[in-house]
C-alpha cells in the first residue's frame, strides 16, 4: 500500500497536450476516482502512473519516491483493464498464478494463494477451465483477482464496469467497495460515469481537457462545484445553467439569456454576481430538485414563468422541461400537477443558486 | 535443409520481435527486409554463384586467397547454398511470424508486464503459445519449399560437388533428363508428394485441434 504524489505532470503527444500541469495527492488506502468526459486525459494520467506512458514533464511519486524512470515490471501495480486483458489461452488457474509464477514464488504457496483468491472472487468452480470460456462477469472477477493476488502497492482500474450488464454493474460496484476495504488498497479508478464515481470513491478528481477541474470529496463536489464545468458535469439530471448578459440598473441586477429570458437576481446569488470581480457575462446554476412550483417560500426567491414543453418520468418523479422565452429549465413536478402545454410559475431559491463567470467558468462568490 | 529452416525460424522470430514495437525508420527497414523474398530464385542463385566465386567479393572481403573455393568444395558447397537459402527465405518467415506476433493482443502483454513478468517470461508464456498456429504454418510452408528447392541449387552448384548439394528435385532432374529413368523418377516424385502431404496434413490437424 502506497501513497501517490502527482506533481505538475504534463503529457504531450506531438502538439496535442493530453494532460496539462496536473497535480494530485492521493493518501495511502484512499479510493480516488478520475472522472471526466471521453478524451479528457484521465486514462492517460492512469497510464503514466502505471508506466505505460512516459511523463513529458513533472514527476510521479509513490511514497514520495520519484517513479518516472522505474520500469513497469518493478512498479508492482495492479491494473484492471477495461476489457480485462485475460490470458485467454490459459486456464483460470494459470491466469491467477501468472503474477506469482513470474516472480518465482514457491509452487505450494502459489497453489494456496490461487485457491484462496479464487474462493474470495467466487470463481473456484471454474479454476481448471480455459479462461476464454468465462462469462464477462466472471472475467471481471478474474481480472481483479489476478491483479490482487500479487498484493500490489496500488490498484488502478480503467473503466472496469463499463462492459457489464446493468444488474451486475450495481453488484460489482458494491463488491469493489468491499474489496477495497478488505485489501485496504490505494485505488485509482477511471470512469466517465459520475454515478460510479460518486458511489465508490472517497475522493473524485474531475478532469477536462487535461486539466484538473476540481478535487475533493463527492458530496463537496456535488454541493459546491468550483466551476461551471463541474457544475454541468456532476449531477443527474443535470444542473440548470442559464448563460446570459448581466445588466445593472437602479440597484437591480438581471441576467438576460440569449433567448430573451430575464432573471432578476436577488439575495445571495445577486451578491455573488456583483460583489466580487465584475463580470459582464455570467451563468446562473441551480439543480432541478431545488426549483419548486407553487407558493413562494422565501422573499428572496426568484420568480419565473414558463410553459411546460415535455414531461419525463424519472423514477417515481416527473421531470418537467419548462420553457421560459426559449431557455429551458428542468424542475421536478413533485405533486404531478402539470400537463404538457401548461403555463406554470416556479421559483429559484437564491441560496441554492450558484453564480459562475461565463468567460473563465469560475465560481463567483460574494 | 534441416539446418536452414530452423535458422530461418529463429532469425525470423528475432527480427519479428524487433519489429513489433515501432521505431524510427521501421517502414523503410521493413521494405528492405522483404526485398530478398521478392527476387526470382534463379537470380538469387546467380547472385550467390557470383559472390562465392574464387575471385568473388566474399573471398575478397574475408581476405581469402583466390584458390579458396566455396561452391566446389565438398564441405563448403552446402554451407554456401544454405546461406543463400537463408538470405532469401528468412524474410518470409519474418513476415509470417510478425503477423502472428502482432495478432497477440497488446493489452494482454501489458497486463503480463504489469504483473511483473520479464520480457523473456512474457514472450515464452504469452506470445509463443498464442503464435502456435502461425508457427506451424510457417514451418510447414518452409519445409515443403525446402524439399522442392531446385533453381537456386541448380544454378549455384548443379547439385555438386559430387552429390553434396543434390536435393530431391535436382536428383529427379538429373534422373529424368540425364538417365531417362522415367518410372523411377515418377515413383520418387509420387513418394515425395505423399510425404509432403502427410506433413501438411499433420500440421493442419494439429492446428484444427487448437
Amino acid at each position: 500500500m502506497s501513497s501517490i504524489q502527482i506533481e505538475n505532470v504534463t503529457k504531450r503527444f506531438g502538439d496535442f497536450t493530453a494532460v496539462d500541469n496536473l497535480s494530485l495527492e492521493i493518501a495511502e488506502g484512499e479510493f480516488v476516482a478520475l472522472l471526466g468526459p471521453s478524451g479528457c486525459g484521465k486514462t492517460t494520467t492512469m497510464n503514466m502512473i502505471a508506466g505505460l506512458e512516459e511523463v513529458s514533464q513533472g514527476v510521479i511519486k509513490f511514497d514520495n519516491k520519484i517513479l518516472n524512470d522505474v520500469k513497469i515490471q518493478e512498479r508492482n501495480i495492479g491494473f484492471v483493464f477495461q476489457n480485462y486483458a485475460i490470458f485467454t489461452h490459459l486456464t483460470v488457474y494459470k491466469n491467477l498464478a501468472y503474477g506469482l509464477e513470474v516472480k518465482n514464488v514457491e509452487p505450494s504457496q502459489i497453489h494456496r494463494r490461487v485457491l484462496a483468491m479464487a474462493e474470495r472472487m467466487n470463481i473456484i468452480h471454474r479454476l481448471e477451465q480455459p479462461a476464454a470460456s468465462l462469462s464477462v462477469n466472471e472475467m471481471q472477477k478474474l481480472a481483479i483477482g489476478r491483479s490482487a493476488i500479487v498484493e500490489p502497492r496500488i490498484f488502478l482500474l480503467d473503466e472496469p464496469l463499463s462492459n457489464l450488464d446493468a444488474g451486475f454493474r450495481a453488484y460489482m460496484r458494491a463488491e469493489l467497495k468491499v474489496l477495497q476495504h478488505e485489501f485496504g488498497q490505494t485505488m485509482i479508478y477511471v470512469t466517465h460515469d459520475q454515478i460510479e464515481a460518486m458511489s465508490l470513491a472517497d475522493k473524485i478528481a474531475i478532469i477536462d481537457q487535461g486539466k484538473l477541474m476540481q478535487y475533493g470529496e463527492p458530496l463537496d463536489i456535488y454541493n459546491s462545484p468550483e466551476n461551471r464545468f463541474v457544475a454541468n458535469f456532476v449531477g443527474s439530471p443535470r444542473m440548470n445553467l442559464v448563460d446570459g448578459e448581466l445588466r445593472e440598473s437602479n440597484g437591480s441586477v438581471k441576467l438576460v439569456a440569449e433567448g430573451g429570458a430575464e432573471i432578476f437576481l436577488n439575495g445571495s446569488v445577486k451578491a455573488d454576481f456583483i460583489s466580487g470581480k465584475k463580470v459582464s457575462h455570467g451563468s446562473l446554476g441551480i439543480r432541478p430538485q431545488d426549483i419548486y412550483i407553487g407558493d413562494k417560500r422565501a422573499d428572496s426567491d426568484i420568480k419565473l414563468q414558463g410553459r411546460v414543453d415535455v414531461l419525463e418520468r424519472v423514477g417515481p418523479k416527473r421531470l418537467a422541461y419548462i420553457n421560459v422565452s426559449n431557455t429551458t429549465f428542468l424542475a421536478f413536478d413533485d405533486h404531478a400537477q402539470l400537463d404538457v402545454g401548461n403555463e406554470v410559475t416556479f421559483y429559484l431559491p437564491t441560496e441554492a443558486s450558484m453564480a459562475f463567470d461565463l468567460e473563465t467558468g469560475n465560481r463567483l462568490r460574494g | 535443409m534441416i539446418i536452414a529452416v530452423p535458422i530461418q525460424f529463429f532469425l525470423g522470430m528475432a527480427l519479428a520481435y524487433l519489429f513489433v514495437d515501432t521505431f524510427p525508420g521501421r517502414k523503410i527497414f521493413y521494405s528492405i527486409m522483404l526485398t530478398p523474398m521478392m527476387i526470382v530464385p534463379a537470380v538469387v542463385g546467380l547472385m550467390f554463384f557470383l559472390l562465392f566465386q574464387g575471385t568473388g567479393p566474399v573471398n575478397d572481403h574475408l581476405g581469402l586467397s583466390v584458390e579458396y573455393s566455396w561452391l566446389t568444395d565438398v564441405n563448403r558447397a552446402m554451407i554456401s547454398v544454405i546461406i543463400a537459402d537463408i538470405w532469401q527465405w528468412t524474410p518470409l518467415m519474418f513476415l509470417i511470424l510478425l503477423a502472428g506476433m502482432l495478432g497477440v493482443p497488446s493489452d494482454q502483454l501489458l497486463a503480463a508486464k504489469l504483473l511483473g513478468g520479464s520480457n523473456w517470461q512474457n514472450f515464452y508464456k504469452i506470445i509463443l503459445p498464442r503464435m502456435k498456429t502461425v508457427i506451424i504454418i510457417a514451418l510447414v510452408l518452409r519445409a515443403v519449399e525446402c524439399f522442392k528447392i531446385f533453381d537456386l541449387i541448380f544454378i549455384m552448384t548443379k547439385g555438386g560437388p559430387g552429390v553434396q548439394t543434390e536435393t530431391i528435385s535436382v536428383f529427379l532432374y538429373k534422373q529424368t533428363f540425364g538417365e531417362l529413368e522415367w518410372a523411377y523418377v515418377a515413383t520418387i516424385g509420387l513418394s515425395v508428394l505423399v510425404a509432403l502431404s502427410l506433413l501438411a496434413v499433420k500440421g493442419l490437424a494439429y492446428m484444427a485441434k487448437k
